[in-house]
């Protein structure tokens, strides 16, 4: 089933693919790239994100990456994902105000937001709660872990 | 007026020399493992240099050939001077580029005849805590950090009679204050950001007060606050309540207040959390003993 470039057909998530999130939405587009979620990742160090993105493709995600708080906006309104990574440290609007920012838009609200952060682990937890996140990753990300990670923030969306 | 100076292979190049780009990539290379994270960009460091005075023929990069090594910036205003940006790229620590940056703005604060030099340095960053101690620079007061997430005031607060004002009376009321600000909240700061507000009350009991702001379109900062008479809880407390009523749906971001300031619990009432603390370092220059 080809779609539109740019545009992604949903198909029912198959019995291979039980281990996904019961919500999970398995896209497929006219390459055939079959991803089990759209993750937008808000991180301007580009080493940072591009582990996270590779990581995240290896586990069939499909990663959008934008630099700066603003285009986090705006891509997370245009791309609609099913998950947002959000570097509290941005150069331009930071983190915190980019969630909060977020958080006001009907139709992202309930999209679950994530801080990827290096702060101590408590003021991390207590800055990402306070601002509406669903939960914090600490950096330097563990590349074993995170996969999991992202799936249980994926599991807890409505 | 030294321009570079070759020190263990490491020269110091004025800041003047490079594009922004350069020196925000420079910059954010050296704060990569940093214990807060704040990254900029060009523009915000081309803002940065406008708002805080910052001198760039001053200001320097330590480079090793075409590698450059770290950065640091002084602002200067009369008689006195603020390092700033001190930082050194992680694979090129424990040269000594730290120190010969240090020298270097501490020459040029002495040449343009400041009296005192202070920077502010993260709460538990050892490293720079001794660069400075061994410097001279004293520990003078610790500084909060603050954020706070959008949403309406939760307390209850007495009837206050209030007034929301605007640019000009935010000016006329910073020269009115009294608590001795940190760099980036002096009056000379506030009013090159610009967008400024103010709010006043006065209560039933005769306490008054008032707190200066920056409003920009996400986000409120900058905040000034002083009781002029009265309990600084029973005034904080009102004047909080009314910035955050006003601007329910911003969030706010307030650097540098003073860990005694006794506005400080109110701060705390109204959902304020604290990102990191700082502390203040000060040196003193010796005066030079006047002519007989």
């Amino acid at each position: 089933m080809a779609a539109a470039a740019g545009q992604w057909d949903e198909v029912p998530n198959p019995a291979i693919f039980s281990f996904a999130p019961n919500h999970a939405i398995l896209r497929q587009n006219r390459w055939g790239y079959t991803a089990i979620a759209k993750i937008l990742v808000v991180e301007d160090n580009k080493q940072n994100a591009l582990l996270m993105k590779r990581v995240l493709e290896v586990n069939n995600h499909e990663v959008i990456h934008v630099s700066d708080g603003e285009s986090g906006l705006t891509t997370a309104i245009e791309e609609q994902p099913d998950l947002i990574l959000v570097d509290l440290g941005l150069p331009d609007i930071d983190g915190q105000t980019l969630v909060a920012l977020i958080k006001r838009v009907d139709e992202l609200k309930d999209v679950p937001t994530v801080a990827v952060t290096a702060w101590p682990e408590d003021t991390a937890r207590e800055m990402a709660l306070a601002y509406g996140c669903d939960g914090f990753i600490s950096k330097p990300i563990n590349t074993r872990a995170f996969p999991d990670q992202i799936a249980a923030f994926l599991t807890k969306k409505p | 007026m030294p321009t570079s100076q070759v020190q263990n292979r490491i020269d110091l190049i004025p800041a003047s020399a490079f594009s922004f780009e350069e020196l925000t990539e420079a910059y954010n290379h050296t704060r990569v493992d940093y214990m807060v994270p704040m990254p900029m960009n060009a523009n915000k460091l081309r803002e940065y240099v406008l708002h805080y005075d910052i001198d760039m023929k001053a200001s320097a990069v330590a480079v090793d050939g075409n590698e450059m090594l770290g950065l640091a910036m002084l602002g200067v205003r009369e008689k006195r001077a603020w390092i700033s940006r001190l930082g050194v790229i992680r694979s090129n620590r424990r040269r000594g580029t730290g120190t010969a940056l240090v020298d270097h703005l501490m020459a040029h604060a002495e040449q343009k005849q400041a009296e005192r030099i202070i920077i502010e340095v993260i709460k538990d960053n050892v490293a720079a805590h001794t660069l400075f101690s061994h410097k001279g620079f004293v520990p003078t007061r610790e500084l909060l950090v603050l954020r706070r997430p959008p949403g309406p005031p939760r307390l209850e607060i007495p009837p206050a009679r209030v007034e929301f004002l605007g640019y000009t009376a935010a000016r006329d009321l910073l020269a009115q204050r009294t608590s001795i600000p940190s760099w980036i909240d002096e009056t000379e700061s506030l009013l090159n950001v610009g967008n400024l507000a103010a709010i006043k009350v006065s209560l039933a009991d005769g306490s008054h007060g008032w707190l200066v702001y920056q409003n920009t379109i996400f986000q409120l900062g900058r905040i000034v606050i002083q009781t002029d008479a009265g309990d600084p809880l029973r005034v904080g407390r009102a004047l909080l309540y009314h910035l955050h009523h006003q601007h329910q749906a911003q969030d706010t971001k307030t650097e540098n207040l003073p860990l005694d300031d006794p506005h400080w619990p109110v701060f705390k009432e109204m959902g304020y959390l604290v990102m990191f603390h700082r502390i203040e370092m000060v040196l003193n220059f010796p005066k030079s003993a006047p002519e007989s």
